[in-house]
């Protein structure tokens, strides 16, 4: 089976192709260097060829967010997929699993069709404060984690909360610190050569990230609730340091109805899945993501309720095209704006590359080939024409044709990190605090999901 | 031939216990530890030690030939079937709280090609809850957390020992936690119901109420909690004062409430848990008791966004109806994983058949309904006979795999085959 | 107690040896316990429907498994496990018990749930009997159903 894609404008940040015209040829579902013959040719002349995007945070499988459609307006499992899929999406990553949580979560992405799909295993320093406070526990601390990530079915790991603090006043001594978790983090990411997401707050702003480069500040929208958080966050991002940008429109619909939706997973503060934040945080995370076009800045909207994948072609509008941002806003927030190459490194090249995906967000030869291609219209302005994909092929598989789903049962995978590491007695600990046994913690052999390691 | 299965997973609650160590020998359970009696008599399909309890398994398929049965294959039974799906205007399929969820995905399905009303046999209990949460929000934990950190725990219309009869000691009660490490010691229990049940053993504070005074009760709490007077109720003030002192509550509401006034009950109890919700975390959590009821209302929740009966024959899928169907309206039933006929009232089983209303029924065991159906299709055990999926009361989902075999189908199977045949 | 030959009557009589013995050595075994009716790969199937029942019905149950110090009545053990969490002995010798989770069988236990029902497996472990009688009580003060004697 070979495929070209003939005549096609490409655009590929990461590979430095920036409108070239060019033949891009897929067999066995990969881009590949040439083919001597070609079964089936798609004829691209004057269409905008791009990797296919990734969604760096997309929050609808975790804990508790089903119960957020009770309050009507979110789509369908169904509905999300198609509708990503005709953005030009293929893959979507859950920021929020755990250990119990797990099987819970992996089963909510199995329902979305169309999407390959990972997760985030969401570390609870909590379990682990007794074994952080030394440091020659670091090892097998950094062992234990290794072994959940893969146990859980997780791609990346992840911390909500980096610092320990309880609740209870007797437990007041297993305390510790922003500043010192942070510490520690990076002393167990060094063992784990590995690299972590941890929640943007006002609190880790401030306190700033260690400059070892392990780090992503995931989410920094909500964030951003005064101007000296806004400094701070810029500053962060002129260091380097890798991040997504958490949009989210200025006022909350509905605000008014919105009763509390809190879920407790454990955490120091349960979290309110109906919480507002502040109401200057949208302009401001839109003033930073303008301001910091070349920063190692990914796209990523805040929430499923606030920025479902239905206001995308919003978002990506307010970044990409001025008239709109003064038409929305008032005023224009920043002099520059995203062009077609800052887009598609914001939505393909930076996601790809915080999951840990190398064949992903690119169109050289060895990516697989997720691509996605739209019209560019010469008279109008670009912004529009990429909020319809014309085609979207998964593997090399068509999934949208002529802006329309053609394949609603496109093979899709789950993507984990294999680590190989063995249960420790950190993770023996775990288990005998749990109510389950270690043996239905497992993520199940669920015949609904297509396990496949990450390259 | 003997063999062990450590940590099988009971099918006979929403407890999910994932803790039960089966000896099987030549295929069929001989011994199952750490199973509670509930349990053994869904789990045990031969039990040794009570027969009494044991329940008549059917081992084949039969319909109804004038008013003879006949014993037919599955294929025959389910052509019947899907002919009297294809002759009803208004069929409806009931139950689903006792299937697994690839059932309850399979009767989703069939039930959207149908245009039928899907009905969980629970839906008077549990409507009421979604929609008092609609109002007043909701604070929700996991089991786990819950077994850690509650140091204050209500019984509501709830008898935790008939109806998941291990949750006192995996989760509420007994358990000891992260932060409760003395388990009973350290939990204040109060329990609220119309008659005494077991639970009076254990817990301090037992408020027994006359029939139709609960939802005074809560309105005298909420008086009580915000300053003002409230009526004279026994124990009331007792358990406002256990309420305010509550550094983590939870109140279990049982079925003993939708027998009342269900909906001005639990939009009291919702909108009292968000008043103290204010103070420190409360959850209001119900104690459901069929094994997989928590996932059908999931499963109705994410795929329609809404967790009440969708009706798919009067083009309202996706709002969902609270109130129970009219069973005056329905001329064809399905029903799966529950026993109809059980809920119903005499009045309402001789009009049914009054009006010959054909039922069919799936079921692993024999049960009322399959005594009245006109098609009964035997089905395998989910989670003994046939692996499934069901989730904890939490939300929190399990695989049941397969320990013994079985010649039967799977309801899955049968639900899936019967849409192929529409 | 029935007699062999009223047992004989709810049995296939087809000495298939598919047991293992003649059903006149089955019904022995049934009437001394050490064989269950279902133990008859026969009687399981269609034509023999009800059979079973009437065996057990027959054959009567054992209501009361006696050890010393401490009875567990299985006709009114709803095998709660209220007893197994709250055991004294437990609570220094099971973690998985004092989290409220059953015991392992590999575990140090008193006694543990089997087909629902309080089965006392080592009756020498409780404290009464290690100590004196009236150290602990807890399994019986908790049991929701009264279910348990001490004496
Ligand atoms: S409590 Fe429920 S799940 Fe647990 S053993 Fe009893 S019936 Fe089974
Ligand atoms: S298997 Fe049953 S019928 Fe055959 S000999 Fe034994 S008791 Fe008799
Ligand atoms: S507490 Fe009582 S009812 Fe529960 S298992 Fe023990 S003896 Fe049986
Ligand atoms: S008397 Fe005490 S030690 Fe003995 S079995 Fe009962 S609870 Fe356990």
């Amino acid at each position: 089976m070979g495929l070209v894609i003939q005549g096609g404008i490409v655009f590929d940040p990461s590979s430095n192709w920036d409108g070239e015209v060019r033949d891009l040829f897929i067999a066995h579902g990969r881009v590949v260097d040439h083919l001597t013959e070609v079964d089936e040719a798609i004829d691209a002349r004057g269409l905008a060829v791009t990797p296919a995007a990734l969604e760096l945070r997309s929050p609808v499988a975790g804990y508790g967010q089903n119960f957020l459609r009770l309050w009507g307006g979110l789509p369908s499992p169904r509905e999300l997929g198609e509708s990503y899929a005709l953005l030009g999406y293929t893959h979507i990553h859950e920021p929020d699993l755990t250990l119990p949580t797990a099987n819970y979560v992996h089963r909510e992405l199995a329902a979305i069709p169309l999407m390959d799909t990972s997760a985030s295993l969401t570390l609870n320093l909590r379990d682990f404060d007794i074994f952080l406070k030394n440091k020659e526990n670091l090892s097998e601390v950094a062992a234990a984690w290794a072994y959940l990530l893969e146990h859980c079915g997780g791609l990346t790991l992840r911390v909500a909360e980096p610092f320990v603090r309880y609740r209870q006043e007797f437990y007041q001594h297993r305390t510790i610190s922003l500043e010192a978790v942070l510490d520690i983090l990076d002393n167990i990411l060094h063992i784990l050569d590995s690299k972590i997401s941890l929640e943007a707050t006002p609190e880790l702003l401030t306190a700033g990230l260690p400059s070892s480069g392990r780090f992503h500040l995931a989410c920094l929208g909500p964030a951003l609730v005064n101007p000296e958080a806004l400094e701070k966050a810029h500053r962060l991002l002129a260091a380097g340091v890798s991040a997504d940008m958490g949009l989210l429109p200025p006022a909350p619909r509905s605000q008014g109805s919105l009763v509390p939706l809190t879920i407790d997973q454990d955490r120091f503060a349960p979290c309110d899945l109906h919480g507002s934040p502040d109401p200057e945080a949208p302009r401001r995370a839109l003033e930073l993501a303008l301001h910091c076009r070349q920063a190692n800045l990914a796209f990523s909207a805040a929430d499923l309720r606030q920025t479902p994948v239905s206001s995308f072609p919003q978002l990506f509008s307010w970044l990409c095209d001025h008239h709109s941002r003064r038409r929305f806003w008032g005023e224009d927030l920043a002099p520059c704006s995203y062009s077609l190459h800052d887009w598609l490194r914001s939505t393909r090249s930076l996601p790809a590359q915080h999951l840990g995906l190398p064949d992903r967000g690119h169109l050289r030869p060895g990516a697989r080939a997720d691509v996605s291609i739209y019209d560019l219209p010469t008279l109008s302005w670009w912004p529009q024409s990429f909020n319809r994909c014309r085609m979207l092929l998964k593997a090399g598989e068509r999934v949208v044709d002529n802006y329309e789903i053609v394949n609603h049962t496109v093979s899709k995978a789950t993507f984990y990190r294999r680590t190989g590491a063995l249960p420790n007695h950190i993770i023996d600990g775990l288990y005998a605090k749990s109510s389950f046994r270690p043996g239905n913690l497992r993520v199940h052999p669920n015949p609904e999901i297509h396990w496949q390691k990450a390259p | 031939m003997e063999a062990r299965i450590e940590s099988a997973i009971c099918p006979g609650c929403a407890c999910l216990c994932d803790d039960i160590d089966i000896t099987v020998v030549d295929d069929r359970i001989y011994q199952a530890a750490n199973i509670c009696l509930w349990g053994a008599s869904k789990f045990l399909a031969h039990k040794r030690f009570h027969p009494k309890k044991e329940r008549r398994r059917l081992q084949q398929p039969r319909i109804k030939q004038g008013c003879l049965w006949q014993t037919v294959p599955y294929e025959a039974a389910l052509k019947r079937t899907a002919e009297i799906l294809t002759r009803a205007s208004r069929p409806v399929i009931y139950g689903l709280t006792n299937s697994g969820s690839w059932a309850q995905e399979a009767a989703l399905d069939l039930a959207r090609s149908t245009r039928a009303r899907l009905e969980p046999a629970d839906l008077a209990f549990k409507a009421p809850y979604y929609r008092s949460l609609m109002k007043h929000g909701l604070f929700w934990a996991s089991l786990d957390v819950i077994r850690d950190e509650a140091d204050t725990v209500v019984f509501w219309g709830a008898n935790p020992l008939h109806s998941c009869p291990r949750h006192v000691v995996r989760y509420s009660v007994f358990a000891r936690g992260k932060f409760t490490e003395r388990g009973l010691e350290e939990r204040r229990l109060a329990a609220v119901d119309v008659y005494r049940t077991e639970l009076a053993e254990f817990v301090k504070l037992f408020i027994r109420l006359e029939p139709g005074q609960e939802p005074a009760l809560v309105q005298g709490l909420l008086a009580a909690l915000t300053g003002g007077k409230p009526p004279a109720i026994r124990g009331l003030r007792r358990l406002a004062a256990l309420l305010e002192e509550a550094s983590y509550g939870v109140i279990f509401f049982g079925r003993g409430v939708s027998y009342g006034p269900a909906q001005e009950l639990l939009d009291g109890l919702g909108e009292l848990t968000a008043r103290l919700n204010r103070g420190s975390p409360f959850i209001f959590f119900p104690l459901t008791a069929d094994f997989n009821s928590t996932g059908l209302y999931h499963l109705l929740l994410r795929e329609l966004g809404s967790p009440l009966a969708p009706d798919f024959g009067h083009d309202l899928a996706g709002t969902g109806q609270a109130e129970p169907v009219a069973w005056s309206e329905v001329d064809a039933v399905v029903v799966v994983g529950a026993d109809l006929f059980w809920f119903l009232s005499q009045e309402e089983i001789d009009r049914l058949k009054k009006r010959q209303v054909p039922v069919v029924a799936l079921s692993p065991f024999a049960n009322r309904t399959t005594g009245h159906a006109e098609v009964v299709i035997p089905v395998a055990l989910a989670g003994v006979e046939t692996p499934e999926i069901a989730y904890r009361m939490d939300g929190l989902p399990l695989f049941l795999p397969k320990i013994v075999s079985t010649h039967l189908w799977s309801d899955s199977r049968v639900l899936r085959e019967l849409t192929a045949l529409l | 107690m029935p007699a062999v030959e009223e047992i004989q009557e709810f049995l296939p009589n087809l000495d298939c040896g598919r047991c293992g013995l003649t059903c006149a050595e089955f019904a022995g075994f049934l009437l001394t316990r050490e064989l269950a009716p279902e133990d008859c790969p026969v009687l399981h199937e269609p034509d023999y429907a009800g059979f079973i029942e009437a065996l057990h019905e027959l054959l009567g149950q054992p209501t009361v498994q006696a050890a010393a110090g401490m009875q567990i009545d299985l006709e009114k053990c709803i095998g709660c496990g209220i007893c197994v969490a709250m055991c004294e002995f437990h609570l220094g010798n099971c973690a998985d018990a004092r989290l409220g989770k059953g015991p392992r069988p590999q575990d140090k236990v008193i006694f543990h749930i089997v087909n629902g029902g309080a089965v006392v497996v080592h009756q020498e472990r409780c404290t009464r009997l290690l100590q004196a009688a009236e150290k602990c009580s807890k399994c019986a003060e908790y049991c929701p159903t009264k279910a348990i004697v001490l004496f």
